[in-house]
């Protein structure tokens, strides 16, 4: 059911994290640096900042990036950001795959993360490498 | 106006006056009379004449109890006033009947009583009834005189008249002592003279206690009977009471005689001739001669019974045998005219009964049914309203509700245009016979009931309408719950947004922190954490864990503001309320240097749950200092105000205010945040909303960005 990522996926060059809970960076850190050696994690609690980041790095230098977002944030939601980012050029939008990882088990997240075609997969939280290697090659 | 009263206040104490002081009486309505003139109200003169001729004819003057009975009927026949006329005649009425023109008080009586009888005066049908009675027995027409009253004692009863009861047992009680029934007699005269005794009218006490001798005489019980006598005879002189005192000394006389006192019965009725002869009462005249006849002619004095004898029988031939021809004519007379009086009253009755008969379909079905029939006669303006009217709506059918106005009246006010036109639109059209509508109907105690109403219009040969017949149903129940399953349908789909809401809430919030304790554990797993890893992850397992409990604790308080209000009423003073809460953050206030300006003019005090009250202030202030503007100090307006059926609050600040068009749905939603740089679990006006919801309330805000922030709270009055 939740399946509604591509399976198997390339592993990006670049995983950016923006969920204004930092203990969920820090877990997220945590794993994928375990698994994924020398692969690049930058985390934001802050999704203005993320998304400035995005658009200062990416215009000239896309990498190939695999982004995980939270959805309740108090300034701008996961679905705003994704909006946002649609909106950006798209050298910016190819090379960035948005997945949403939310605490929420909510069908009407789910769905509506389905519905969204900038949006590539649904992750419940905790992340945990099971979940990764059911993703990335 | 004063003066009409006080000279009626002076003519009733005349009249109360003339049981035992009757030149009170005289001397009150003398004055009466001539401040009547005075002022020139006819009805008063009229009154004062008929209370004045009333204690002249008491105290024997006939002539002047004549003219101004005489004077009072010209008076009130001028007012057409038949009372005033019933009154006056019922004076004349008894002048003859105390001079013997037995047949002229008759017809007087029979006047006066018809007057009475058509004006459900019970009490002057009592009187009148009374002296019929009277008159009848001196015909000795004994059944009539016992029918008359029997009467003049059940309409005495009907007005709770004790003195007029007992005026008309004593003659009763004579009447059944000349039947020989003496024991019914004795029971009543004992009735009268205790009925007397407790009403204090001692000229009627004199009359029963003479009774209570005659009684006694009967019995054969000689010294009760003279001492009643003696009794009666000792008030009769008293009260000026002639008649009474010639009737006791013929009575007496009697006594005296059956007993053998002859020189006693001599003397006393020597007395009553003499009074009989002042005040010329023919009656006890003759009646005395007549004894003393006896008494002579058993004494063998020849000279003086040939002498009482011839005064008897000159006497008898003018009262008896004169008069009694007339009153013959007369008494036939009224015979034939009460023969018609009931042929017509059994005319009456039959017409009636037809009416009735026809009418009885047609109020069994209004019984039947719960709709209010009605029949409007619009050509004079009139409705007919079935009971039921009264039952379901409260109105007496005496209120003023006999007009199409009333009905109008009670419409609802913003019907009201509405309905009329539309009914006079249909009356209007002559091609249309129906009409219906439903309207809001105010009830006799003012509160409201919802109507269906239909009427049939009926026409005339040029199709204009002269009558309007209809049912008016009240729907008010059927609203009651049509309405009342609209709300609860309302509230259980409302119910069921909340509690998706909630759900979805609970289910994105709860799960934050437990997927962290999940993954931080798993993380723990891995054997290869050094020491300040494994540290770090427990710490903020337990943080996790923390911030788990913190929510469920919300969600507790959340559930119970949404459960049942326990708590009771009571009257809030908001000045004290906000005082309250001052003082409960005073560090804070003194740190950030807050002002709060209330200003509780227009309301300060509503009957209330003081906790929520207290609540939704405390947080809506908290959350302005919490949300101030790091360049300047806090200041907090808060007012009350009051509009046509609302009662409501301003909170507004000087704080950095939030971006409504950005956030502007989400403001009071349960777990949003809109400030990063504030400290906030995003709960507080969630709270708020549901508190001043569940108080039956709605909150709004108006914010900008950088210039504050204003809450308004309000509630239906």
């Amino acid at each position: 059911m939740e399946n509604s990522y591509q399976a198997y996926m390339k592993l990006p060059e670049r995983f950016i994290l923006i969920d204004d809970d930092p203990f969920n960076n820090k877990l997220c850190k945590n794993i994928l640096n375990k698994i994924y050696k020398n692969i690049e994690v930058i985390g934001f609690t802050e999704p203005e900042k993320g998304i400035d980041y995005i658009l200062n790095e990416y215009s000239e230098n896309p990498v190939y990036t695999v982004l995980f977002l939270d959805i309740n944030m108090p300034t701008l939601n996961g679905w705003q950001v994704v909006e946002k980012i649609s909106h950006m050029s798209d050298n910016i939008c190819m090379n960035i795959v948005i997945f949403i990882l939310s605490s929420s088990i909510h069908l009407v997240d789910k769905t509506k993360a389905s519905e969204n075609p900038f949006i590539s997969g649904y992750i419940e939280k905790p992340l945990n490498i099971k979940r990764l290697e059911s993703i990335f090659i | 106006m004063d003066k009409k009263n006080k000279i009626i206040a002076v003519l009733e104490q005349a009249y109360v006056s003339r049981i035992n002081n009757l030149k009170l009486s005289v001397e009150l309505a003398d004055k009466a009379l001539a401040e009547s003139r005075e002022i020139g109200d006819r009805t008063l003169i009229g009154k004062s004449l008929n209370h004045l001729a009333l204690f002249y004819m008491i105290m024997g003057d006939y002539d002047r109890s004549m003219k101004l009975s005489e004077e009072a009927i010209i008076r009130f026949e001028e007012l057409k006033d038949k009372k005033g006329i019933a009154d006056a005649k019922y004076n004349i009425a008894g002048i003859y009947y105390k001079t013997d023109n037995y047949h002229l008080g008759l017809v007087y009586l029979m006047d006066c009583l018809s007057i009475y009888k058509k004006y459900k005066d019970f009490h002057n049908q009592a009187r009148v009834q009374k002296s019929l009675g009277t008159i009848y027995e001196y015909y000795g027409d004994q059944n009539n005189a016992i029918q008359a009253y029997e009467s003049s004692i059940e309409n005495a009863i009907k007005v709770s008249d004790l003195n007029l009861e007992s005026n008309a047992y004593n003659p009763l009680s004579g009447i059944y002592l000349k039947q020989n029934n003496i024991e019914k007699a004795d029971e009543i005269i004992e009735l009268s003279v205790n009925m007397k005794k407790l009403t204090g009218d001692l000229r009627g006490l004199a009359f029963s206690i003479y009774g209570r001798g005659k009684v006694n005489k009967s019995k054969g019980l000689f010294k009760e009977a003279e001492m009643d006598f003696l009794e009666a005879l000792t008030i009769h002189k008293e009260m000026g009471e002639h008649l009474g005192e010639a009737m006791t000394y013929n009575k007496m006389g009697a006594l005296y005689f059956e007993n053998g006192f002859l020189d006693k019965a001599k003397n006393v009725l020597q007395k009553g001739l003499e009074t009989s002869e002042q005040f010329n009462i023919l009656i006890t005249k003759f009646k005395c001669s007549y004894l003393l006849y006896l008494i002579y002619k058993k004494e063998n004095n020849l000279f003086e019974s040939l002498k009482y004898l011839e005064i008897y029988l000159v006497l008898k031939e003018t009262v008896i045998n004169t008069q009694t021809l007339r009153v013959i004519e007369n008494y036939e007379l009224i015979s034939k005219m009460k023969w018609l009086e009931k042929k017509s009253e059994i005319e009456r009755k039959k017409s009636e009964e037809q009416i009735k008969l026809s009418n009885e379909r047609y109020e069994l079905a209004t019984k039947a049914t719960k709709d209010i029939i009605w029949d409007w006669d619009i050509v004079n303006n009139k409705i007919y309203r079935s009971v039921n009217y009264g039952l379901i709506f409260g109105y007496k059918p005496t209120e003023n509700n006999i007009y199409l106005e009333s009905w109008i009246k009670n419409l609802h006010p913003n019907d009201r245009s509405r309905i009329v036109e539309n009914l006079n639109n249909k009356i209007k059209d002559p091609n249309c016979n129906l009409w219906e509508d439903e309207y809001r109907y105010y009830r006799a105690d003012g509160e409201l009931a919802h109507v269906m109403d239909r009427g049939y219009i009926i026409r005339d040969t040029n199709r204009s309408p002269i009558r309007m017949v209809g049912a008016m149903m009240d729907i008010s129940l059927q609203k009651d719950s049509e309405k009342e399953r609209e709300k609860m349908t309302n509230d259980i789909i409302q119910r069921n947004k909340d509690l998706e809401q909630f759900a979805y809430i609970v289910s994105h919030n709860l799960r934050s922190p437990v997927a962290n304790i999940i993954g931080f554990l798993e993380l723990l797993k891995d054997k290869n954490n050094n020491k300040e890893e494994i540290s770090e992850f427990i710490d903020i397992i337990s943080d996790s864990a923390n911030s788990l409990d913190s929510i469920v604790s919300d969600l507790n308080n959340i559930l119970q503001i949404k459960s049942e209000i326990i708590e009771t009423k009571r009257n809030i003073v908001f000045t004290e309320l906000i005082n309250d809460i001052k003082l409960s953050i005073l560090n804070v206030i003194k740190e950030e240097n807050v002002t709060i300006i209330t200003d509780f003019m227009e309301v300060d005090e509503m009957l209330s749950l003081r906790s929520y009250f207290y609540s939704i202030f405390y947080n809506l202030i908290t959350n302005s200092i919490k949300y101030r503007r790091p360049d300047i100090s806090p200041i907090i307006i808060i007012k009350s105000f009051k509009k046509e059926d609302t009662i409501g609050f301003s909170i507004s600040d000087n704080g950095i205010g939030i971006d409504l068009k950005k956030n502007g749905n989400d403001i009071f939603g349960l777990y949003k945040r809109f400030h990063r740089t504030v400290e906030g679990k995003g709960i507080g006006l969630y709270m708020t909303k549901t508190q001043v919801e569940t108080l039956g309330g709605s909150i709004s805000i108006a914010s900008e960005l950088n210039s504050g922030t204003e809450f308004i709270i309000q509630f239906d009055n």
